[in-house]
Order: structure tokens, then sequence, then C-alpha cells
């Protein structure tokens, strides 16, 4: 089943054209990444599809995207509960400068949630879910700020996931991490595709192979192949992919 | 490699830039002793009094220094003004960095610079001028100025001050945080309010702080708007007493420095008691400065968040929340969530919508009303004025002009005089002036009684007597006494004393008179016309010798010649007076159904039909209003002393603070070591910026003034302005030096260069343009301050006294003109196009300053980015 629908979709900032006229379907469950050399789209299209873009100035959008029958686009549409289904982690770790508890409470909250022992509920499931329940039980009260990098990074996912989303959407979550931290997140990914659709942008093509059912490829912001990750990286239909899963460029 | 010469160098530097640390040593250290004759002389006593006491009675016997309605006359403007200034400001914050499209912030921010550089004695101006006759004549208020006028205007001008540092903090917390909220599905609203804000509180804190700050140590605003009566309501830890006093006045700390040294003797108990305030000011601001440096330190470790009483305490005040969501239900949620987040959008852009307003409130009026002193519709007298005064003009055409409105006023002196009988008083003065030595007292006497006559047999008895003087027939004496005799005779003397019907408590001479003296003048006030005959009249002051320069005036003078003010009493139904109104009547009315009711109809009818006859009104641009001095009040005349004083002092001062504002810069940056020592220079510098300016003066007096040149001059006025302006110019030149390039120096030292040259040689001139945005800023603060000069520099009027020393003699300056002529001159009360000039120039002058330096720091910027 398809949940994200992207038809024609360009995006703009000012007069430069960041993404150019991509057509894709991504279906529910698995991940899916995004890869391509830097200044491709991939990034820009990604926060497309939680209107993330709205926040830079001059952005602009042509074409159709649509995420669970709904066009985002739209004027209509409510970004409060489009943000709430697609949840979004980002290039570098931004926990608010508050406790563990405050920042993973902090969507629930949103949302009307304020009895105690249901967050308590939702955090410990979250903070499992993101594998850092272990780390952090005993000092949910400690500021986010605190803690090391991958930890405050899987917190972000564990924030993200207690919106309880169906999509979730990752800006290159391991960039600014460590190997270390970054085979925690990998982990992590593969675990949560059974209950998430996960669209992954990264710049590491390693990464893209160990933890992707289906990758695109994404060139000067148009969209030049999608397919099975593993025929990607394998038997590539274009000759640009190959030249860039090869190393030739990018 | 260190030579000799960088060593001497170093110490050169590091001792200059210590000397700022004396600067405010000294400034604590001698404001200290100046109190100290206060504080030690009464033993406890004196000080539990001044800290208990409301009464502030300096020259009662024994003088009494209570203290405490001085400091609630600083909180309650200061808490009021905040009341309002800072949910503003911060929302404004908001609305520039959250809400508008970055091109518009772009222009806001630079503009919200420029806000707050004008200079506050203009807002002081339009408190007096515009805002208390406001509230007096439209709120009912019993006065203009008092803690609402003074706590507006302050907010006014702390609010850009706020939004300036808010706005930095507020955006200083990036877009990842912000991103972060927005993916969570928060609106707007919650995203500031929930995430912006707390992570951005020490920031807001220091600009409350700083606003705060600007407030409690503004002098000119609250010293113009807040009354200047030592007030305090009984119950002032009572809100609603609190509030009703709103429309008392009060009467600041700062005020009661600024108003009272002038009456405080050098070694006086009372000038020591008012250094006493100076200090207690000079510690809050300190205290208030270590804990914006406390705050924004303890934020930059940012410290762990695990104290589980604040954890409770968050609890249990989010619990109405907690219930009122659970009201809601879910789709009630959504509701409400959208329309909050509509409502704060709302509410930003209001706020800043409102600032601005506010301020164009201020500053239209000033520029509408301050344009007329240079273009407008000038009169023949002006033109005199000019060619007298200033030998400008072509004489001949200005004289026979004003040979031609001469002779359109002619019927107009003329009916005058033949009704002059009614207050004959200008012909004894007259007839005094020509009297003859010998026979003078007598012959003046006689000439008196014929004036006095009040019925035709005392006239024609005076007049028999002047006969038999036995003068000859050219005398002027005896000629004015046939002149008179000649309009008197058939008049009907005995109407002079009467009361006029419509307003009993005139008589008909005094009405007359009120004519003539519109008309001709006297000195104090305008007139018209001016005085029939101009030769001989060089010795009279300006407003008596000439007309109104501007047609504006002309026609204020003619309304107020046109109606008479009139006070009505109301009777209720018994007859008894309940209050009386003032109203206005026509002035003919006053003479209805006497002898000369013709006459004054007629005499008001031809002034006003041919007015512009008489004045010849012209459309002008006097641009040398810039250049020429004023007669006294400015009634006449430019304002070229005040400016060129201005220029002068502002120059002259950032001479004094350049060099030791450079080098303390280029010391902080380049050489200091981040130690305790360069610590307690940094500290020194803020509070050096935190620092009332009315204490700048205070110190400037104690030290400058009474130790150095001994009267207030523009040497002293200089230096304590280059105390003041001290700390702009050290901030900006460390930006300007730190910002160049590492590369530079690398470059420079890597070619064997060594410190010290690598500085002269490549840092200094590369940070040049930013060291300029420097000076200009300097400038522009000194050009606009006041209060540092009420006892350093300052003289009401005159202009420089030719030959003498420039350097030690008072000069006047437009900051204290501007203040001058709002709170003391009657006659610049006639002409306020020069008062609003004189304030708009000002503005003007440290607006366009200010304009430059943002110019240049803009092309700085842009350069450094490479574009």
């Amino acid at each position: 089943m398809t949940i994200i629908q992207a038809d024609n979709f360009s995006l703009y900032y000012g007069s430069k054209l960041a993404v150019n006229r991509v057509s894709m379907d991504i279906d529910t469950g698995g991940v899916t990444a995004i890869i391509g050399p830097s200044g491709c789209g991939k990034s820009s299209f990604l926060r497309s599809i939680n209107r993330m873009n709205d926040l830079i100035p001059n952005a602009r959008a042509e074409g159709t995207l649509i995420v669970d029958g709904k066009n985002v686009y739209d004027k209509r549409i409510d970004l409060v509960m489009l943000r709430r289904h697609v949840g979004m982690v980002f290039q570098r770790p931004n926990p608010f400068p508050k406790s563990i508890f405050d920042n993973i409470a902090y969507g629930p909250r949103l949302q009307g949630i304020r009895n105690r022992s249901a967050l308590n509920g939702i955090i410990e499931s979250c903070l499992k879910s993101a594998a850092l329940w272990d780390e952090v039980k005993d000092s949910l009260a400690k500021s986010a700020l605190a803690l090391s990098g991958g930890q405050q990074q899987r917190l972000c996912i564990a924030r993200a996931l207690a919106t309880q989303p169906g999509v979730l959407l990752m800006d290159e979550p391991c960039s600014a991490l460590d190997p270390i931290a970054t085979g925690k997140i990998e982990e992590l990914i593969v675990a949560l595709k059974e209950r998430y659709t996960i669209v992954i942008v990264t710049h590491n093509m390693q990464q893209a192979a160990r933890i992707s059912d289906r990758t695109a490829f994404f060139c000067l912001g148009e969209l030049i192949e999608y397919d099975d990750t593993i025929k990607i990286f394998t038997t590539p239909s274009n000759p640009q992919t190959e030249a860039y899963i090869t190393g030739r460029f990018g | 490699m260190k030579t000799i010469r960088d060593f001497i160098a170093f110490q050169l530097f590091a001792r200059t830039a210590n000397l700022v640390m004396l600067v405010v040593v000294a400034i604590f250290g001698f404001i200290l002793y100046r109190s100290l004759p206060f504080l030690t002389t009464g033993g406890t006593e004196r000080i539990i009094e001044a800290f208990t006491s409301r009464q502030w009675f300096p020259d009662a016997e024994p003088p009494v220094f209570g203290m405490l309605s001085l400091f609630y006359g600083s909180c309650a403007v200061t808490v009021f003004a905040m009341l309002f200034a800072v949910p503003v400001g911060i929302l404004s914050a908001i609305a520039m960095s959250d809400m508008v499209p970055f091109s518009v912030r772009q222009i806001l921010k630079p503009f919200i610079e420029l806000l707050a550089a004008i200079p506050s004695v203009a807002f002081g101006f339009f408190a007096i001028k515009i805002v208390a006759p406001l509230l007096q004549e439209s709120f009912g208020f019993a006065s203009g100025t008092n803690v609402l006028n003074a706590a507006v205007i302050l907010a006014i001008m702390a609010v850009p001050t706020i939004v300036s540092v808010a706005e930095d903090a507020v955006s200083g917390i990036g877009r990842e945080i912000r991103e972060a909220s927005y993916s969570l599905g928060a609106t707007r609203a919650e995203t500031i309010l929930q995430v912006v804000l707390p992570a951005s509180r020490s920031g807001i804190l220091a600009a409350v702080i700083l606003g705060t700050m600007r407030a409690i140590g503004e002098t000119m605003v609250v010293w113009m708007a807040a009354g200047n009566a030592a007030n305090m309501p009984t119950a002032w830890y009572r809100v609603d007493q609190v509030i009703l006093g709103l429309g008392d006045a009060v009467r600041t700390m700062t005020a009661t420095i600024a108003g009272d040294i002038g009456e405080a003797p050098a070694d006086s108990l009372h000038r020591s008691a008012l250094f006493t305030v100076g200090l207690l000011l000079l510690v809050f601001t300190f205290a208030m400065n270590l804990l914006t440096e406390f705050i924004t330190k303890r934020s930059a470790n940012r410290a762990a968040y695990d104290r589980y009483w604040l954890l409770c305490l968050k609890e249990i005040f989010s619990t109405p929340k907690t219930i009122f969501f659970h009201l809601l239900g879910s789709r009630g949620l959504t509701m409400f969530r959208r329309i909050f987040d509509t409502l704060f959008t709302l509410l930003s852009f209001l706020s800043i919508t409102l600032l601005f307003l506010a301020l164009a409130v201020v500053i239209i009026p000033i520029f509408k009303s301050g344009i007329e002193a240079v273009v407008f519709q000038e009169t023949v007298e002006h033109r005199l004025f000019l060619l007298e005064k200033f030998r400008r003009g072509e004489s001949r055409i200005v004289q026979e002009e004003f040979r031609e409105c001469s002779e359109a006023r002619r019927p107009v002196y003329a009916r005058l005089r033949n009704l002059s009988w009614l207050a004959p008083d200008d012909w004894i003065a007259e007839a005094s002036q020509l009297g003859r030595e010998t026979k003078k007292r007598r012959l003046n006497r006689a000439f008196r009684d014929l004036c006095e006559a009040n019925s035709k047999e005392d006239l024609q008895v005076a007049f028999d007597k002047i006969e038999k003087f036995n003068l000859d027939k050219t005398d002027a004496v005896f000629q004015l006494a046939h002149e008179y005799y000649n309009i008197a005779v058939n008049a009907d003397l005995s109407l002079r004393g009467k009361p006029t019907v419509i307003d009993p408590s005139t008589s008909y001479a005094a009405a007359f008179k009120q004519i003539r003296t519109l008309i001709t003048g006297v000195e104090g006030t305008g007139c018209i016309l001016g005085p029939p005959a101009r030769d001989g009249s060089e010795h009279l002051p300006p407003e008596v010798r000439y007309g109104p320069a501007h047609w504006t005036t002309a026609q204020k003078f003619l309304k107020q010649i046109r109606y008479a003010a009139v006070w009505k009493p109301r009777t209720d139904d018994n007859g008894n007076i309940l209050q009386s109104e003032k109203m206005l009547v026509n002035r003919a009315l006053l003479f209805e159904k006497t002898a000369v009711a013709a006459d004054i109809q007629a005499l008001l009818d031809e002034l006003e039909h041919d007015l512009d006859k008489m004045l010849k009104p012209r459309w002008t641009f006097y641009g040398n209003y810039f250049f020429d001095s004023a007669t006294a009040g400015h009634y006449m005349g430019g304002i070229g002393p005040e400016l060129l004083g201005t220029a002068l002092i502002a120059l002259l001062s950032i001479l004094f603070a350049l060099p030791l504002g450079i080098i303390t810069a280029a010391y902080l940056v380049e050489t200091a070591k981040d130690n305790t020592a360069t610590r307690l220079l940094r500290l020194c510098i803020s509070t050096l910026a935190g620092v009332p300016s009315i204490v700048f003066g205070l110190f400037g007096l104690a030290i400058i003034v009474e130790l150095i040149t001994g009267k207030p001059c523009l040497l002293a006025g200089a230096l304590t302005l280059a105390l003041l302006i001290l700390p702009v110019v050290i901030r900006t030149a460390e930006e300007a030096i730190r910002a160049v390039p590492q590369t530079y120096r690398e470059a420079a030292i890597g070619l064997g260069a060594g410190p010290l040259w690598t500085f002269i040689s490549v840092t200094f001139p590369a940070s040049l343009p930013g060291i300029l945005t420097g000076i200009i800023l300097g400038i522009s603060r000194a050009a606009g301050e006041t209060a540092p000069l009420l006892f350093t520099c300052a003289v009401a009027s005159g202009g420089f006294v030719a030959g003498s020393n420039l350097l030690f003699q008072p000069t006047p300056v437009l900051s204290y003109a501007a203040y001058d002529m709002a709170v003391g001159d009657r006659l610049a009360e006639i002409v306020p196009y020069n008062q609003f000039g004189l304030v708009a120039t000002l503005i003007l002058f440290v607006l366009l300053l200010n304009i430059a330096a943002i110019t240049l720091r803009a092309g700085i910027t842009a350069r450094l980015r490479g574009a």
C-alpha cells in the first residue's frame, strides 16, 4: 500500500530550483533510503513531506505530494495533524534544553495527555523502542543536554515516536555521530521498520545498503533511479547511478 | 620572538587599558567621597532618616533629607513603564524573529536601533509639550506632568532597547530547536512559549534588566514629565493606592539631582545629600550589572535540571491546565490550540505595530511643527530683522517694502492713537521722555493730571495749567498736550474706569490696553505689528521691536485680538457662583453700546482685512536657521550657536575617548589573557556603560569642574561626555578589531613582523572602517546627552564670546536648549516652531549619524562576507 506519493513535485527556494519534478511512491512499512551527492535536493524533498520547508524563507512548492491520501501542500491541510503523523529526526541531535522526561512528553502533552501515569507509560515505551531506557531510566529528570551525542539522537527518535507517527523521516541522522553511536542508531532503525514507514536521507552509501529496503538516487534535484536497494547497488539501470555508486563522482 | 619594543608596547597598552578601571574606581570613589559629609556628620539617625522619612526639605531649618519618596518616585515610573514596555518589547522581538518575513526583519532591525538612539531630551520635550496638555485637557488630570506621563514616555523609550536585546536572544536560539518543536506537531505559539522563550530566558532577562536600568537612570524625561513634587501614597504597598497615584506628580532620584544641584551651595550638606542619591543610583546599577553578568554566565554552562522540588512545583502549577484540557476534549483541544495560536500571532503583530505607532506619534508631530522653522511664510518683519541683525537681504528693497507696510498700518495706528485716551499711560511715558530739564518734574506732573482727568471739567483745568507754563508752541510736550487735548476733549472720559458689561472684572481701560499691547507689544510677549515708529527703538527687546516673523504667528495674534478670553461665572438658581468658566468672546462685544464701539469694530476689521498688506507674508526657505544666532528666548533667529556647540562638544569628547578606547580594545583582543584582571576590566567597561548619565554629570562636577577648570565650560563638558561614550567606543572598536580575519595577522607574523608592528601595519588599518562606526556612534551619543552637561557645560542662551578661549567658556548645546525652551521660557511659547525646530534638528543630527554608522557597518559586513 502506498503511503507517500509524489507526482511531478518541485520545490523552489526563491528562484532556485531545489527539487525538480520528482515522482515516486513509497509503500507502507520498510526503510526507504534517499542517496545522492550534496545539494541534490534529497533533504529538501524529505523536508517537504512534513512541510518543514515552511520555515525557510521564500520556499515554494509545485505539483502534488500526497501523504495518507491527503495533499500536503493543500491550503486547508492541518499542519499540526500532518506533523503528528509524520515524525522527523534531524541531522544534528536537537533536544530541547529541558529534562529527558519533558523532551519526550512534549508531543503527548500538546495533544492534551497530561496524566502523569499515562505519560510515564509513553515515556517508558518510547525510550525502550529507542533503546535508551536502560541508560537513562534513573535520571529522567536530568537535562537532555547532559547526554552524549548518540544518546541525544536516540532521545530525539524517542521523542518523535511519542506522537505515534505512521511515518518517520530521518535527515542524515548519523552524520554528526561517531561510528559506535551510528551503529546503535542503525540497529534501532532496522528494529523500528516493522512498525513505522521510515524514509531516511543519507550521505553514506554503505548505510543505505545496510539498512534500507528500497533506495532512491537523486542528482541535481531530479530523481534518477528508484528501485530495490539490492538492485540499485548491484545492477543499476542508469549509468549516472552506477557512476555514483562506484565512487566516480559525488 | 619578543623584542624590547614589543615589551614596552605591551606594557603601554596594558597600563592604558587599566586606565578604564581607574576611571570606574574614581567615579565610585569621588561620588562616595562627596557623600561622606552627609553620611558621617549626622550619625546613624540621619541615615535612618534618609531611608525612612518621606520629607525631602533640604532648605528647612533643620533640613530634612528623607529619600523614601524619591525612591518611590523612581520605582513608580519605572514599574509602570516596564509593565507596558516588557510585554510589548518581548512580543515585538518574537514577531520580528519568528513571524515577519526575513526581508522585513532586515529592515526593522536597524530601524529599531535608530529608535533606541533618539535623545531622551526629545522624548521629554514631547512629554511636556504634547502629552501633558493632552492629559490635562482631554483626560481631566489635575496636572499633565505626572507618573502616567513619565511612565508612558519612559516605556516608549525603553522598548527599542528591550526589543533589540531580546530579539538577539530569541533568534540566537537557532532554527534546529524550532524545527524539533514544529516536527512534533506544535503550533507556532506553542513552539515560542514552550521552547524558544524558556531556552532564551537569560537573554530576555538581560533585556528586561537593561530596559529597567535605562528607565531608572533616565533623567531628562522624568525631570520634565513627572512633575517634580516629592509625593508618595501613604499606603505605597497597596496596589489600588499606587494606581490612584498615577495622576500625581512624583520626584525621582535622578530628577532630584538634576533639579537641586543649582540650589545647593558647593560645600553644603544638601549637595552632599545629592551625591548620596547619586551613590545609591550607582550602587543600584552596579548590582543590576552584576546580576546580568551572573545570569548570562550561568546559562552558558546550562546547569542540569534535576531539582525534584522544581518538578513538583511545575506539576502543581500545571494542574488547572490539565483539568482545562481534559474538559475541552480532543476536538475542543484542537480548536483551542488553533485559536490560541492565531491570538498569539495577532498579539505579537499588534505589539510591533504599537511600538512603531508610538514612536511615530512622538516623532511626527515634532518634525511637523519643526519644519516650520525653516519653511514658512515670512513676514516683512523677519526680512527687516535679518537685514538689521545679519545685514542679509537687499537693503533698499526691504526698506521699501517696510515703508509700504507702514503705510498700510497707518490707519490702525491712527485709530489706536484716537482711542488712546482710554488708557493714556503711553502718553505719560512719552512725555516723561520729552520733558525739559528745568521744569521737567512740574510739567510732567501737570501732563499726568491732564491725562488722568476723568471728566471734561478736570481736563479743561489741567490743560489750562499747562498753557500757563508759558511754553513756546514748538515745545514737544506742549504739542503733545495739545494733541491729547484735542482727542480727549470730545471723548467720554468717565468710560475708562467703568467695568465692562460682559466681564465685570475688567475695566474699559484695561480692555483697550489689552488690544493695544497685542498690536504694539510689551516686553515678554510678542505683538502683531510692533511699535508705530522703528527709529529710536533699537534698545527695545526683539519681541517688542519687531512684529511676528511668521505669518502663522501673526494669525495667532490676530485670533487673540479678535477673541478675548473671559471668565464667566456659572451660578446656580440662587445666584451663588459655582465655578468660573473660561470662554472666548468677540472682543468688539466688550465695548458694545459704548461711544467707542464703532471705532473698536473698525479697528479690528481693518486689522484683519489688511493684515497681509501690513506684513506682506511670502513663502521662504530659511536655510540660515541652522547658522544664525537667536535673540533671547529664541524668539527670532536660528540655532547656529547651539548646533555648533553640539558639534564641538561631540567632536571634542570623541577626540578624548578615542585613543583610550582603541588602545583598550586592542589590548582586549590582541594581548589580554583570559584571567581575573581581564574579567575585571570587562566588568568595569560594562559598569561604565550602565552608569546613569546624571551620575556622570555629578562626577564631572566634582572632578573636572571643581578641581580643574573651575567653572562649567566646553572642556569640562567634553571630558565628562568622553567618559560616557568610552564604553561605546571600546565595544565597537573591539568588535572591529576582532572581525579582522586571523589570517591577516598570521600573514604578517609569517613575514617576520612583531606583534606591535602587526597591529599597527595590518590589523589596525583593516579594522578602521569598523572603528569609524564606533566614532560615529560615539559622536551621536554625545550629541544627544543632556544630563551630564547640566552642571558641567551648558548655558541656556547666548553665542560664543568672540576672542575668548573657547574651551573655557560655557557652551550652548541643542540638547540643553531643548530642555530649557520646553520648561522655561514664555517667549519660546509664542514661537513653537523654533522650539520644535530645535528638537527636530537634534533628532535629525543624531539619526543621520546613526544611519551613517549603520550603513557603514552593513558595508563592512557585506565585504567580510565576500560580497
